[in-house]
This record gives C-alpha cells, sequence and structure tokens, in this order.
C-alpha cells in the first residue's frame, strides 16, 4: 500500500507530540481497491451505474490516508474517532496515485483523557491537493463513549 | 433513494429542500467487509470479546463507514461538484452497532449565489432506528452555472 520504510517501527501514541509531520505515504485508487470499497459501504451497483463512477468516492480515499497513517503510528485499541472535517478540492479518476500527508495538529494528554487532532493534506501525481481534512481522535482508557 | 444521474435540480435548490435520504441496516458482516476495505481492524469493531469488555458493551460501526452514507447522499444530490468543491465538518455523537438501521438525512440550511457561483450550506445528521443521533454536522457545497447541480 505504501512506500514507506518498512524497518521503521510504528510510532507509540506517547511519541506524538503537536507538529509532528508524519513521513507521507504513497497509495493507489485502483479498480480493486475502489471496488473493495463500494462494496463494503453497500454502493458498488449504484456508483457503478453512477456518471461519478470514473472516480473514486473521497471518502474511500481519506478512509485509506487515514489507515496509511495509522501504519505509521499504532493506534490504540479502543481509540474513538469523536470529529471529522473534509473538503474534497479534485475528482480523483480511479487508477490515481495518491500521496497523504498527515500531521498531529493538536495532541491534548490530561489525566485519563488523551486527544489528538490529526491533519490530512492528500495529493495526486500532480502535487495538487485533492482533499485536506482533520480527524479528531480520543483516548479514555477503554472508557469509551460513541464513535 | 440515491439519484445519482439527476441531483438536485434548480426549482428544488431552495433553502429548507430535504436532501433525499440514504437508509441502510448495518450488521457485523458488513462491518468486517468495511475492516477490510479500510484496513481500520481496531478490534471494538471487530472483536467481540473485546468489545464487550468496553462500556460500549459490543462491537460498533466504523464511524468513518457512516459518514460515508452522508458523503453518498450528497453526491447523489450534488454529483460531481460534491466530488470537487464538497466540504463537511461533523461530529460522532453514539455509536452505530450490528442490527441498527440508519437513516441519514440533509436539508438545505442556506444558499448564496454570487457571480455565477452558488454556495450551498447543508444541515445533515444520521439517525438509528431510535432516533438516536449517531452523527450530526453541516456540509457545504459549491457549483456554477446558476445551481445546475446534475452531472
Amino acid at each position: 500500500m505504501q512506500d514507506k520504510d518498512s524497518a521503521t517501527p510504528p510510532l507509540e501514541w506517547e511519541h506524538l507530540i503537536s507538529g509532528y509531520e508524519f513521513p507521507p505515504v504513497s497509495y493507489e485508487m485502483g479498480v480493486s481497491t475502489v471496488s473493495q470499497y463500494l462494496n463494503a459501504v453497500g454502493r458498488e451497483k449504484m456508483w457503478g451505474a453512477s456518471p461519478l463512477s470514473k472516480f473514486a468516492p473521497p471518502m474511500a480515499i481519506t478512509a485509506l490516508a487515514m489507515t496509511a497513517m495509522t501504519e505509521l503510528f499504532k493506534m490504540p485499541d479502543g481509540a474513538v474517532h469523536t470529529a471529522e472535517e473534509l473538503e474534497f478540492h479534485k475528482a480523483v479518476p480511479v487508477g490515481t496515485k495518491l500521496t497523504s500527508h498527515a500531521k498531529v495538529g493538536r495532541k491534548l494528554d490530561r489525566g485519563k483523557f488523551h486527544m489528538a487532532v490529526i491533519e490530512l493534506n492528500i495529493t495526486d501525481e500532480e502535487n495538487e491537493t485533492v482533499i485536506t481534512g482533520k480527524a479528531s481522535i480520543v483516548l479514555t482508557n477503554q472508557k469509551m463513549e460513541a464513535e | 433513494m440515491t439519484r445519482f444521474k439527476q441531483g438536485l435540480e434548480p426549482p428544488e435548490l431552495r433553502e429548507g429542500t430535504a436532501i433525499p435520504p440514504v437508509v441502510k441496516s448495518i450488521n457485523q458482516k458488513m462491518i468486517a467487509l468495511y475492516a477490510e476495505a479500510s484496513g481500520d481492524f481496531n478490534p471494538i469493531h471487530i472483536d467481540e470479546t473485546f468489545a464487550k469488555s468496553t462500556p460500549l458493551g459490543g462491537t460498533i460501526a466504523h464511524g468513518m463507514l457512516i459518514l460515508s452514507y452522508i458523503s453518498e447522499m450528497m453526491a447523489a444530490a450534488f454529483g460531481r461538484a460534491w466530488l470537487t468543491t464538497g466540504g463537511l465538518s461533523v461530529r460522532f455523537k453514539a455509536p452505530a452497532r450490528p442490527g441498527d438501521t440508519i437513516t441519514t438525512t440533509g436539508k438545505i440550511k442556506s444558499i448564496e449565489r454570487q457571480d455565477g457561483v452558488t454556495h450551498i450550506r447543508c444541515s445533515v445528521e444520521s439517525c438509528n432506528q431510535a432516533k438516536e443521533v449517531v452523527i450530526s454536522g453541516i456540509t457545504t457545497v459549491t457549483t456554477i452555472n446558476h445551481g445546475a447541480l446534475s452531472e
């Protein structure tokens, strides 16, 4: 999925600091990747029959960028996603190779409350931004309320 | 139902217009498929034993899976404009669980037209069968040519 150095062990939560920039990770929105995603979200037939079918769904692009990031960073079990902000800038044709640039926008550890905001900037092969976003993640030592 | 080919046309494009909803029933198999597709194998989603040991009491769907229904609704209504100018800001309010039926709805809250460009702001929400809000927030989309939104 990615070009990262496989010898690099994933970071732990405590290693993250505000401003930390993850190494960029590349991945491809290939036909099989998009098809698998659409099948998982129950949209394979609908999207395939739509005028949008030559493009990758933006939420698939975002989900894979998040996953690419978590291959560099060991997300603690039970971490929950509490908020998401996204902006879509450019339609991404199926088959496009993308690069995800992720950064810790904010991190707070106070008592049992642990949260981080991860900022994403996803670019295409022309180095143009296709999606930007922020994901808020909370750890509460498994005292979770919602995702 | 979703309407990829049509989208919302200008006569429907006014404040207060409801966006055609998306309704999905969630089951553990779908959650497992999403874990495979996204690569997110957090045990809170797929490991019943682990999930039962948490205050959530059982597995929950990925927040990004439920959020995808909001994007599906917006793409159906606004076509390619959603892919090129869409924006969203949401909060995950409650977990979606296997067995839930999630209804995702939206309504146009404001429309601003300026210099041939139309900025649309919508309120969106995903609720379970008990009307409990799972996700809520806002979406935005910008179109040109007097709001001609279809593909």
